[in-house]
């Protein structure tokens, strides 16, 4: 069954001369429940905006994307919001981290806005990814691979159908990528959710069954400066 | 606890100096639009409550005010004496209850020497007591050289029962002034919070013979000697405190003294002299009250800046927030709650500086006057500063909290790939 479906999926960017660029032309892409999908694209193939738009962050300016049977496009923002943060995890590239707050606190206030504070499966989360322990740490007093590790607790702390990654393990040496990758597919699968990847790094790439090229999908062509048009 | 108050919590954590100062500046605005108003009411209270004891002042020709001052507030010099004869005929008067003489013009460490007689201490009719005795403690002896002092007076000289002091001449302390009599101390008085606890209260016959006085009652000088009675047409009062019957009784005898006679002046009512002052001195107190209007509105550009110059580098927090579900109210919310929290923050903090405030004035006022103001709890500015200094600080927050529901979320959550 469908988690993920786009239809038609058209958007544009206005341009400082008042020119419009369209970076995001798909036809058709879809994501079944539990599936974990690597998606190659060059820096400024689209990656972000497509993310972006499965999220409901953009909406597109023609076209559908349908998630768990409803309408991002359509759905009013306060619906849109909501839809996101119950079923839609985002990890960043920078990991996004809340400076200001513990460990534990980014994963409860990444619930409070969903389903309710649940200190207790934020603390298992943190324990699964192996921060027992650095509940009360901010992320300044946590390593990079520390940190990459709290993103990812909080991306399920909603324990969404799909978790979204940027380029998640861009920040990492290659060691410490493959560990993060390992951790990041295997709570995916133990929470039953959907993975896509976005990244242009091959060592990442390779270490998904399904794998797709974002050109393949993006209707819209490069210019000879490389940019999407 | 909320997303909306872990929001708060966060970032008044991360900008702690600048959220203290903030609310440093919202307490400091509070206090002293507390103090300005509630110090104004107690203070006009004070000076022209009831617990003076007496309706009128008949006094030498002169400023109403300055008689008041000098005989019942024992502030500024006196404007002069009137003959004893005056005061004897006052005191017959069917339109006055209590006449009671005071000669003033002498110190002892700078509190005041009054002389005056034993029905200083008398209870008016209809009035209750003024003074009272402290356990153990008498009136004076009117034939004796006999004191009798005020509570702040026995506090801050530590004179006692059975001492013994040297009255020194003029209204200002001068060691060299000093006169050759002694006095023993035979009374001491209970607090009244009033000027009379500054004062030292002398048999009137013995403040004319101090050594060096010269009476001039009758218009020629006469210097008292031992053992010789002093003629009453050569005695002088400075003041006499006078209670009337009635409204009337005092109308008409301000009717008599200043519109149709020219020998003396009458302080009538003594509470509307000092109010029509306190009056005149009306621009200082709205001096005061712009001014601490002003402080109130810088507070509430303290917070809009603390909130606005934070915008910046909160955009991509917001933006985050809004990627983890948040919605737009919510971010709306968490700004408003912040500027909220500082401004009422602010407030409550501000009643302490109310309290510092309000105690140090009433220090300073109690020992240049002995008046003392009490808190006062029954001002409608108590409660309504914190509620407008809140209002405040929620206008404050409007613009910041509009720019944070307004964010870009995807703009601001690059880099982008």
């Amino acid at each position: 069954m469908s988690l993920l479906q786009m239809t038609n999926v058209i958007k544009s960017f206005s341009l400082p001369n008042g020119g419009k660029v369209r970076v995001l032309n798909v036809r058709r892409f879809e994501l079944t429940r539990g599936v974990q999908m690597s998606l190659e694209g060059e820096s400024g193939s689209g990656k972000t905006t497509l993310l972006n738009i499965i999220s409901g962050l953009l909406t597109p300016d023609h076209g559908q994307v349908m998630m768990a049977g409803k309408d991002m496009a359509c759905l009013p923002e306060p619906r849109r919001d909501k839809l996101r943060g119950e079923k839609i995890g985002y990890m960043f590239q920078t990991f996004n981290l809340l400076q200001g707050l513990t460990a534990l606190e980014n994963l409860i206030l990444a619930q409070s806005f969903v389903r309710g504070m649940d200190a207790v499966f934020a603390r298992s989360l943190l324990e699964s990814v192996g921060l027992k322990g650095y509940e009360k740490h901010k992320p300044a007093q946590l390593s990079v691979g520390q940190q990459q590790r709290v993103a990812l607790a909080r991306a399920l702390a909603n324990k969404p159908a799909l978790v979204l990654a940027d380029e998640p393990t861009a920040s990492l040496d290659q060691e410490r990528r493959q560990q993060a990758l390992s951790l990041l597919k295997k709570l995916c699968y133990t929470n039953r959710a959907a993975l896509l990847v976005v990244s242009h790094d091959p060592n990442v790439l390779n270490r998904f069954k399904i794998r797709k090229r974002l050109s393949d999908i993006n209707q819209t062509q490069k210019t000879q400066d490389g940019r999407i048009s | 606890m909320s997303g909306v108050i872990l929001i708060i919590k966060r970032s008044l954590r991360q900008h702690g100096l600048s959220s203290m100062v903030t609310i440093c500046s919202v307490a400091l605005a509070t206090g002293l639009l507390m103090a300005v108003s509630v110090l104004q009411g107690r203070a006009l209270e004070a000076f022209t409550g009831g617990a003076l004891g007496y309706d009128g002042v008949l006094g030498a020709r002169g400023s109403a005010l300055q008689l008041v001052l000098n005989s019942l507030f024992h502030l500024e010099t006196s404007p002069g004496n009137i003959p004893w004869s005056m005061y004897e005929a006052v005191k017959e008067d069917p339109r006055v209850t209590q006449a009671v003489p005071l000669a003033v013009g002498d110190n002892y460490n700078g509190f005041r020497i009054v002389g005056t007689t034993r029905q200083m201490f008398n209870k008016a009719e209809g009035s209750p007591a003024l003074f009272r005795l402290q356990t153990g403690t008498r009136f004076f002896d009117p034939d004796k050289r006999e004191a009798v002092i005020g509570a702040a007076v026995a506090k801050q000289t530590v004179l006692d029962i059975g001492d013994v002091f040297h009255p020194y001449h003029g209204v200002i302390f001068d060691e060299s002034m000093r006169h050759a009599e002694k006095y023993h101390v035979v009374g001491v008085l209970k607090p009244m919070n009033t000027p009379a606890d500054r004062v030292i209260w002398i048999p009137i016959e013995a403040q004319y013979r101090l050594s060096g006085h010269v009476l001039r009652g009758g218009g020629k000088t006469y210097t008292p000697k031992e053992g010789e009675t002093i003629p009453n047409e050569y005695k002088e009062v400075s003041a006499v405190l006078l209670k009337f019957h009635s409204l009337e009784s005092g109308f008409t005898f301000d009717m008599t003294v200043n519109k149709q006679g020219k020998a003396a002046t009458l302080a009538w009512p003594v509470n509307k002299v000092i109010y029509d002052f306190l009056n005149q001195l009306g621009w200082v107190r709205q001096a005061l009250g712009l001014l601490a209007f002003l402080t109130a509105f810088i507070s509430a550009g303290t917070i809009l800046a603390a909130l606005t110059n934070a915008m910046n580098e909160r955009r991509r927090e917001f933006a985050i927030l809004r990627a983890l579900g948040a919605r737009r109210k919510t971010v709306f919310a968490a700004v408003m709650g912040e500027a909220l929290v500082l401004s009422l923050g602010g407030a409550i903090l501000g009643y302490g500086v109310y309290a510092v405030i309000f105690m140090g004035t009433s220090f300073i006022l109690e020992a240049q006057t002995g008046v003392v103001l009490s808190l006062g709890f029954h001002y409608p500015s108590l409660w309504l500063t914190p509620l407008i200094l809140g209002a405040l600080g929620a206008v404050a927050g409007l613009l910041p909290a509009w720019r944070a529901y307004a964010t870009d979320v995807a703009h601001h959550l690059s880099p982008i790939s």
